[in-house]
């Protein structure tokens, strides 16, 4: 089983499964994400295995000055 | 996935590129690309001292952690803005950063500005947009401390947040802003040089350096930055770029190109009669700003005496 972390929420996912397919499922784009395992950067094409992954938005917003 | 290098495991896939990269070629990668970004936009010239404005966020401390990798000499500035919780934790996280890395840094207080208020407190006595009154407030004050320093400023602003601009000036043909969305504003009188230096490298992949470098970044967004038009952008941006890989990079440095046909003549500047920074009106904004909260001061204690 593969335990996703997205914001405050939790998914799972059973058996065998790639990160972009998770991403897929969750509707989420590949470009406005990544994928992060036991803190290091997870690639999107690795097959994912009784883990814990967490999904971290990249798109900040807002009027940024900085 | 290998690394297209160096033939190692890969961690990050880059379709703008057609190229996959392990942790240590990706991180080579990314310092490649803001020296390229320092060169090809001549950003910093031999011996200018760079403030690095810093928000706590992946971007600004990214960028500060890379420019002294590369062994510029920086300075950080973090701005208080007081908007509650998220303040307070942003400035943890950028003293944090500064401590372990054992960077010098220099906090500015709005509130001590604005006779203890805060961004949310002023957008409300002003009614005005909590966004415009911030980044007004900011780039005064950053102006003001690179200025007193003999810095230059530099900026986290990557490529989404650049075409993301260019997307919403251009939709309005927003001639004169066109004319100044340059990654290198000159300086000009009191007005300091201001420097964008990852504007060459995308959000994501600002996200994944941060992660490869361990960088401790605060995640919550601005509480009001909900529903900005800016990250509906970025989110059309990045639906584009799923589909046509190096959109993004494309729209944004071709646009480089033109951009003089833009430039239009420069509004005449004044010193403010207050504070003698440059303005095109008597009295500048953020001195005007100030009057505003004092004088409304004044009428709600007068009422209450």
């Amino acid at each position: 089983m593969v335990t996703v972390i997205l914001a405050d929420k939790k998914y799972y996912f059973e058996g065998k499964i790639r990160g972009i397919e998770i991403l897929k499922t969750l509707g989420l784009n590949e470009e406005a994400y990544i994928l992060v395992k036991d803190d290091e950067l997870c690639p999107i094409d690795e097959h994912l295995e009784d883990c814990e992954v967490e999904i971290i938005p990249v798109i900040s917003g807002g009027n940024r000055a900085l | 996935m290998r690394c297209k290098m160096c033939g190692e495991k890969a961690v990050v896939k880059l379709k703008a590129y057609n190229l996959s990269l392990c942790t240590k070629c990706f991180d080579e990668f990314i310092l490649r690309r803001v020296q390229k970004a320092i060169k090809d936009y001549h950003l910093i010239a031999n011996g200018q001292k760079v403030m690095v404005a810093v928000s706590g966020g992946k971007d600004s401390l990214s960028l500060w952690h890379i420019l002294n990798r590369l062994g510029y000499k920086t300075k950080g500035l973090y701005i208080q803005l007081g908007i509650n919780d998220y303040s307070d934790k942003s400035e943890e996280y950028t003293k944090n950063f500064a401590n372990l890395h054992g960077l010098e840094l220099q906090i500015e207080d709005v509130r001590e500005y604005f006779n203890g208020y805060g961004i949310k407190d002023i957008s409300k006595i002003v009614r005005r947009p909590a966004c415009s009154v911030c980044g007004m407030i900011k780039r005064y004050i950053m102006n003001k401390v690179a200025y007193e320093g003999g810095f230059i400023l530099a900026t986290g602003h990557n490529l989404d947040d650049e075409v993301a601009t260019l997307l919403n000036n251009v939709l309005d043909w927003k001639t004169d802003y066109l004319g100044r969305q340059t990654p290198n504003l000159s300086s000009k009188d009191k007005l300091v040089q201001k420097i964008k230096p990852l504007v060459l490298c995308t959000e994501r992949e600002m996200a994944s350096y941060a992660i490869n470098a361990k960088i401790k970044y605060i995640r919550d967004e601005c509480p009001f930055s909900v529903g900005a038009t800016s990250i509906f952008y970025k989110q059309l941006l990045n639906q584009l770029e799923e589909h046509s890989p190096g959109s993004k990079l494309r729209f944004y440095q071709n646009f480089l190109k033109v951009r003089q046909i833009f430039l239009t003549a420069e509004p005449e500047l004044h010193p403010c009669e207050i504070c003698g920074y440059p303005t095109t009106a008597t009295t500048c904004n953020f001195c005007r700003l100030r009057e505003k909260i004092q004088s409304k001061i004044k009428i709600s204690s007068s009422a209450g005496s």
